[in-house]
């Protein structure tokens, strides 16, 4: 199939993507390149959160519990020493600047049981699961005296 | 709805300075020890593996978007560049090679050829 460059060779590819990830509307973010993909897995008693945010300090990132959301924001803040020296872009396909992102959690967190930590680029957050969900089950025995 | 861009691993930035051309890539969640960068034939390429994390029981993922697989991408900076110029360091997930220009060596235009 002989398409214009603008397509790219792997215009098939782009095209269901796209389709793909219609129902993450999340995942669009500025110019359509995915930013702060992230990893959730199930770790038996939490849940662990690592969400790639490659460039950004660690004071330029801050995270919210609101509501049941837990809210990433990060903003990258260029210091004035390297735009001096920032010579011509030759190619420029890395994200610089705001970028935001939410997940449902649940109402039961409070701020203090969420952990974070920031390396090489990846924020770490793990969340406990909820204790109560299962407090539920055991108040089924009651002692009889 | 066409993307231009297609959504992949190590993204990077290319800038050229009055002495050298500075190349930030991208590569969040490595160690230092993972990556790999070297000449071969003018192209300078970096290669990165992730370690396995030490399967945790229990442990089962819910979502992942994050590109697990190797990372490799090459860029042709031609057959002047020396490995020993080239500075590469690696700090929030961004590794930056700073690669030094080198100048063409000069030749005599003048046609005349030097008789010792």
């Amino acid at each position: 199939m002989l398409l214009p460059s603008i397509f790219e060779n792997n215009f098939a590819d782009n095209f269901f993507d796209d389709m793909f990830n219609f129902s993450f509307p999340f995942n669009y973010m500025g110019n359509g390149s995915r930013l702060m993909n992230t990893d959730v897995q199930d770790l038996g008693n939490d849940y662990q959160l690592d969400i790639e945010l490659p460039g950004y300090d660690k004071k330029d990132i801050h995270a919210e519990l609101k509501n049941g959301y837990l809210t990433i924001y990060a903003d990258k803040q260029e210091s004035k020493d390297e735009k001096a020296e920032d010579g011509r872009y030759v190619r420029r396909e890395r994200y610089s600047g705001k970028c935001r992102r939410s997940f449902y959690v649940g109402d039961y967190l409070k701020e203090e049981d969420v952990h974070a930590s920031f390396s090489n680029g990846v924020l770490s957050i793990v969340l406990p699961k909820d204790k109560n969900a299962e407090e539920v089950e055991t108040k089924k025995y009651i002692p009889i005296e | 709805m066409l993307r231009s861009k297609k959504s992949y691993p190590m993204k990077s930035d290319v800038r050229e300075r009055k002495d050298a051309y500075i190349l930030d890539i991208d590569l969040p969640g490595f160690g230092k020890d993972d990556i790999k960068a070297y000449l071969e034939d003018g192209y300078l390429i970096i290669s990165a593996v992730r370690k396995k994390e030490k399967d945790r029981k229990n442990a089962r993922y819910l979502r992942q978007e994050r590109y697990s697989g190797a990372y490799k991408r090459s860029f042709f900076i031609g057959h002047q560049a020396n490995q020993e110029d080239i500075k590469a360091a690696y700090k929030r997930g961004v590794l930056r090679l700073i690669i030094p220009k080198t100048e063409a060596k000069e030749t005599s235009h003048n046609g005349m050829i030097a008789i010792a």
